[in-house]
């Protein structure tokens, strides 16, 4: 008897996690490449992708194998890092000329920015568990962010809610909670990393 | 012209559905031959004010995009279940 309970203690301390595939969604300029690029030098060393203030800067799938997020109490949480192109409803060239881009140069950013949005949408069937961005400082309560949360629901996908931007004055994460209660939240900023290390402890909790 | 989608059957006139049964068809100008429209990443496009390319065989599968005359794009979002 003490031999098997022995045993149940040692696999459930020292087992060795599968690696889960973690996906990053949300609409476009919602900080998924910040948090992505943050995750994998806190863990890997090495960022994942470039960050603009032009939207849909992000349009392909970025992807980090082998991001070991270490946890204390020495658990470790193995995880391949999918940082998805921002979602839209609508995706106009005339927007990218306002960063001074040309009219052809704008055309084929939209044009892959479209793109972007259909294979997210399509990567929504393959992630493991996903963190959903929304800019604190805006209202979270769009066409993208439910049709988001309630296709990785349909397909039964643990979500943590990432509140970001709370560095912004005009953060409020009270609205997030609010419009979307079932799922656990976390408020961060991606940018300046208030508040990461929470973010981790429920990635570990959660996933 | 109008082309049935299923069997292939032409009709110079429009109508309902074709002897088959179909209801689905491709319209094609008189003088421009048959033309099945195969669109690049969306699914209609609109060449200009209301006049449509519509490729049919896509439209099965999401997201469903339109372009309008200028190039900007329009997505319509796969629907799920609204539980908010």
């Amino acid at each position: 008897m003490l031999g098997k309970i022995i045993e149940w203690l040692r696999k459930k301390l020292f087992r060795k996690r599968k690696s889960i595939a973690l996906g990053l969604y949300g609409a476009t300029n919602a900080g998924k490449t910040t948090l992505a690029n943050r995750i994998c030098i806190d863990w890997s060393g090495e960022p994942l992708g470039a960050v603009s203030v032009i939207p849909h800067e992000t349009r392909l799938v970025q992807k980090k194998e082998h991001v070991v997020i270490k946890m204390k109490g020495g658990m470790t949480i193995p995880m391949t890092i999918l940082d998805m192109p921002g979602i839209a409803v609508k995706v106009d060239y005339r927007d990218f000329m306002e960063f001074g881009l040309g009219e052809k140069e704008a055309k084929a950013r939209a044009k892959e920015a479209t793109r972007g949005i259909i294979e997210a949408i399509k990567g929504l069937a393959d992630v493991d568990a996903a963190l959903v961005m929304m800019d604190a400082s805006e209202d979270p309560y769009t066409q993208v962010n439910i049709t988001i949360l309630g296709n990785l629901e349909a397909k039964s996908v643990p979500v943590i809610l990432v509140a970001n931007k709370i560095d912004l004055p005009t953060a409020n994460m009270l609205r997030i909670r609010e419009a979307f209660p079932q799922y656990p939240m976390v408020g961060i900023s991606a940018v300046t990393g208030e508040n990461v290390e929470k973010l981790y402890e429920t990635i570990a909790a959660k996933f | 012209m109008h082309t049935c989608k299923v069997c292939g059957k032409e009709f110079e006139k429009v109508r309902q559905t074709c002897d088959c049964g179909s209801s689905a068809f491709v319209f094609t100008k008189n003088g421009n031959g048959k033309k099945i429209v195969a669109l690049d990443l969306e699914n209609i496009r609109m060449l200009e004010r209301g006049v449509f390319e519509i490729d049919l065989k896509s439209l099965s599968r999401d997201p469903v995009v339109v372009m309008d005359e200028n190039g900007v794009y329009y997505v319509r979002l796969p629907i799920v279940k609204n539980t908010f």
